[in-house]
């Protein structure tokens, strides 16, 4: 089988590697970059320290600190009008995934017009825009590394993506020094989206030896450090084997690409109004226990990164059932909650599957499940 | 209220009568699905009594729709062994439309070998006339003579000597709006035969002197929504290759990317494919005086068709398509675009497949009996099918039987139907369309050329042949699949404008609906008929013989394409 791997931003590694973005963007050629975080960057001060950095190399910023979760493309559209109006040749965006999703459907509307819902899909055919430096605070959605970015579509109440060139980072700084004060909370849900990630993309149809390699070392740190990093926020040593996991996940699944699990997550999500993370995560050890059926390598190789060695005889059922445990108990450590603790109704949980099946990530699937399976998967996975 | 007609050739009458209650809202394939499974065994002797020629229009006929009239022809296919939908256009939907008639049902077999036509006349009288004088009469000798008997204007659906033979090779051919030439083929499946068999020669259809008036729930809606979604059609046409060239515009780009078939499959490049291209194919046309964007029924604003002339300004042939050019050129290592075009002529006159026949012609090429390339040693070929020799009739049961005869190793068939101009290592959702699909080795049933990320790659190709599968059986219920991709964006006016005809919702669902039905309904009807799991399989040479063009094999697995119509 021929597979590939072709979607790679050049990274800067490593504590202190954010304090580089005035310098970088200057060499990028930028001289008018927007800006664009949330308010609760402003809040801790990151956000005006990266801001700072980049005046002192000269470079004029315009900001957008108004950074939604799940970025909806009404608000995409009118930072990439302000944006275009203000002549920019630059984004920085600081954040976890919806101010570097924000940044990347500016970035697409900087030369081709609105509205972004056109442009859903993977697209390699649109006018490029502008260089784009990305340093995530989360760890996290990869998305510093990934050619896609999710959009909420306000008309169609779904979230889509746009994938594409257009949505490829020039230069991501990964620096743990970012990630020290992230709360609890926000630290097991960004943990456990970059784990699905990794174990998503390995078993998915685009997987590659480069993507696998890539995942696996990610589980291993993930399974290793995220109980750490969200016990002890300050230390270091967790911060940055997360923040590198998230990456490797990022660059692992930008390539290998995402399916059922995140399928399900956006319309949870959607539906529900929960965290990206941790609704890719309620339903993952369903999905990857029903992935098991044709790609139960792979999941064995799963359960082996969690420090489980699989038996040689062992069915696809003993290795997917395994798999599900493991995540299962992993999730419990870092009190992720299920569906049933997060207060949803059972009913209107199981009403979402056809809504699933018409995500595009069903086309990754390893193979084709029907609604009626989708259904029983979120019944199982409710209370579980 | 439409009306069907009812022939039959045991007890040589028709009758009319108003259309079946469950048959009124569907149309093309999707009528044809739901007629069969409650009316032709499907155990029955293809060639026997209990077997039927369904002949239908489409769900919109008789409305402004543009290419709302397509034809439809079903039956228990001869060659595949399974039902069979065989559509086409023309100008012969139109007529029947005109005179009120959404389905002709065509029954049993004669007691005593004969040979009729169904004359449906300007007064929308219809009677069995007597074709004797017509046996062996082909196509384009036939389709004048009607002409002459029964104006310019009337529509022909005619059977040349290969339906008279039986040939599981054997096409029905339509008139082409405006020019009349017989060129216009519902070919795939062998149904020509089945008429054949039953000693109808033809369906000629005048026009009519009163045109019949659709009846719509709310006219003034269905008339809006018409014109808007004429209109985006027409938007899209503009810029789409189809339209611009005509359906050989294809080459260019499977010639670049390995999925057009070469040398009977091989997988190989062929150097030489732009000669048989876009560019050269305008080139002949304009030097031969020939055209393009003529549209094969009337209000079509895609225009695809062709009339393509020899360079001394001659009629060779029309509706010269890319199947044709990649199947008698490329992939018999040719790449003369007039001998292709004579060879398309010769087809459509003797009323066979171009497809069956240029795969059966290769397959000869493989195993040796004639050379690569040896365009005189294809004709004379060609001549012996045309004239029922021994080896013409071996070729007339298709490229399968050819292909076992003359021990060939490669035959490119699925459900003993042969492929299309692309090759499934490199196309794999078309790879598994042709291996899924209830019709056999069938391109239009789902064609997934660049719907995936990767053509020769294998992910997202089940969830492109999937869903196509299903679109495509709604969309030849309705309209052409090249004005059918241009409603694409705008899909849910489809769901209104059914409401506005039939009454009802008018949410998208109930046309998704149609084409999940129709799908399930015609594998239903497989497997009733005996088909199962190794009959949606590719023959072994696509799974081990990799590509050289791409480095690809055919590396789908069964579990894939087990759950593929799991709904």
């Amino acid at each position: 089988m021929i597979t590939n791997y072709d979607v790679f931003v050049p990274a800067l590694m490593g504590s202190g590697a954010s304090l580089r973005v005035g310098m970088k963007t200057r060499e990028l050629g930028c001289r008018k970059v927007l800006v664009v975080h949330d308010q609760g960057l402003k809040d801790v001060g990151i956000a005006d320290t990266i801001i700072e950095n980049i005046q002192a190399a000269g470079i004029e910023t315009v900001v957008f600190g108004n950074v939604l979760a799940d970025p909806p493309d009404i608000l995409v559209e009118k930072v990439a009008k302000l944006a275009r109006n203000e002549k920019i040749d630059g984004i920085v965006a600081v954040g976890g995934g919806s101010a570097i999703d924000t940044a990347k459907g500016i970035n697409t509307l900087i030369n081709n017009p609105p509205p972004i819902l056109q442009y859903f899909g993977y697209r390699t055919d649109l006018k490029p825009g502008v260089p784009m430096v990305f340093i995530p605070t989360t760890s996290g959605t990869g998305s510093e590394v990934t050619s896609m970015a999710v959009i909420s579509c306000t008309s169609r109440g779904n979230k889509d993506s746009v994938m594409g060139p257009h949505c490829i980072g020039t230069l991501a700084l990964v620096d743990p020094d970012l990630t020290l004060g992230l709360p609890a909370k926000m630290t097991a849900a960004t943990g456990i989206d970059a784990l699905a990630h990794a174990v998503e993309c390995m078993t998915g149809g685009q997987a590659n030896p480069l993507s696998d390699a890539l995942a696996k070392e990610a589980i291993r740190d993930i399974v290793k450090w995220l109980p750490i990093a969200y016990k002890d926020g300050s230390n270091l040593e967790a911060r940055e084997k997360m923040i590198n996991a998230s990456m490797f996940a990022g660059m692992a699944f930008s390539n290998a690409l995402v399916h059922l699990g995140h399928s399900i997550g956006h319309s949870l999500g959607a539906i529900f109004h929960i965290p990206h993370g941790l609704a890719c995560a309620l339903v993952l050890p369903e999905v990857i226990e029903y992935s098991a059926k044709s790609e139960w390598k792979k999941v064995a190789m799963i359960c082996e990164c969690f420090g489980e060695k699989v038996q040689e005889d062992a069915t696809w059922e003993e290795i997917g059932a395994l798999a599900n445990k493991l995540l299962r108990k992993f999730m419990q450590s870092v009190d992720i909650p299920n569906m049933k603790e997060l207060g949803l109704d059972l009913e209107k949980v199981i009403a979402i599957a056809p809504m699933v099946t018409g995500d595009a990530g069903f086309a990754i699937a390893p193979y084709r499940i029907t609604a009626a399976k989708v259904a029983s998967m979120l019944q199982t996975a409710f209370d579980a | 209220m439409w009306s069907k007609l009812t022939v039959n050739m045991k007890k040589l009458t028709v009758t009319k009568d108003k259309i079946e209650e469950d048959l009124a809202e569907l149309g093309g394939r999707s009528l044809i699905a739901q007629y069969m499974i409650k009316r032709i065994p499907p155990q029955c002797d293809p060639l026997g009594s209990q077997n039927r020629v369904v002949i239908c229009t489409g769900i919109f006929a008789g409305t402004k729709l543009t290419t709302a009239h397509r034809l439809s022809i079903g039956s228990k296919s001869p060659l595949t062994g399974g039902i069979k939908e065989s559509n086409s256009g023309g100008n012969a939907a139109y007529q029947m439309a005109s005179q009120g008639i959404k389905m002709i049902e065509v029954l049993d077999v004669p007691e005593e070998s004969g040979l009729w036509i169904l004359h449906i006349g300007a007064d929308g009288n219809a009677t069995l006339k007597d074709a004797a004088i017509y046996k062996g009469v082909n196509n384009y000798e036939f389709a004048e003579a009607m002409k002459e008997a029964y104006g310019d204007a009337c529509a022909v659906i005619s059977i040349g000597c290969a339906g008279e033979r039986l040939y599981k090779n054997a096409s029905i051919q339509i008139t082409e709006f405006k020019s009349g030439h017989p060129s216009r083929a519902a070919a795939r499946g062998g149904i020509a035969a089945v008429l054949g068999s039953k000693g109808l020669k033809a369906v000629v259809i005048e026009e009519p002197g009163e045109k019949f008036k659709v009846t719509y729930v709310d006219e003034a809606k269905f008339k809006e929504v018409c014109i808007q979604l004429n209109k985006v059609i027409a938007e899209g046409a503009k810029t789409d290759p189809f339209s611009i060239v005509g359906t050989a515009a294809t080459t260019d780009i499977s010639g670049a990317s390995g999925i057009l078939p070469v040398d009977n499959f091989s997988g190989k490049f062929f150097s030489d494919y732009e000669k048989v291209g876009a560019q050269a194919f305008l080139d002949k046309l304009k030097s031969g005086g020939g055209r393009n964007k003529i549209p094969c029924q009337p209000g079509c604003v895609v225009h695809c068709s062709n009339c393509y002339n020899d360079p001394n300004g001659n009629y060779i042939t029309s509706g010269f398509e890319y199947e044709t050019i990649a199947l008698f050129g490329p992939n018999c290592h040719i790449s003369d675009l007039d001998a292709i075009a004579r060879m398309d002529r010769l087809c459509d006159d003797i009323g066979v497949d171009t497809m069956e026949t240029a795969n059966s012609i290769a397959v000869c090429m493989d195993a040796g009996k004639i050379e690569w390339g040896d365009v005189p040693a294809v004709m004379g070929l060609l001549n012996e099918l045309k004239e029922g020799t021994e080896f013409g009739n071996l070729l007339g049961q298709g490229c399968e039987a050819v292909g076992l005869h003359l021990g060939c190793k490669r035959i490119p068939v699925v459900k003993h139907q042969s492929m299309a101009g692309y090759d499934p290592r490199n196309t794999k959702g078309t790879g598994i369309t042709y291996a899924t699909s209830p019709m056999g080795a069938d391109h239009t049933a789902g064609l997934t050329m660049g719907r995936a990320f990767d053509d020769a790659g294998r992910t997202g190709q089940a969830y492109a042949s999937n869903k196509l599968q299903v679109a495509m059986c709604f969309a030849d219920s309705m309209m052409c699949l090249f004005a059918f991709v241009h409603a694409v964006p705008v899909l849910p006016l489809l769901g209104e404008l059914m409401a506005a005809l039939y009454g009802g919702t008018s949410e998208f669902t109930r046309v998704a609906t149609i084409g999940v039905t129709t799908l399930l309904t015609e594998r239903r009807y497989n497997q009733m008929a005996g088909m199962t799991t190794k009959d949606d399989r590719l023959p072994e040479f696509f799974y081990t013989d990799i590509s050289p063009a791409t480095g690809s094999v055919f590396d789908i697995n069964d579990l894939e394409l087990e759950v593929l119509f799991d709904f």
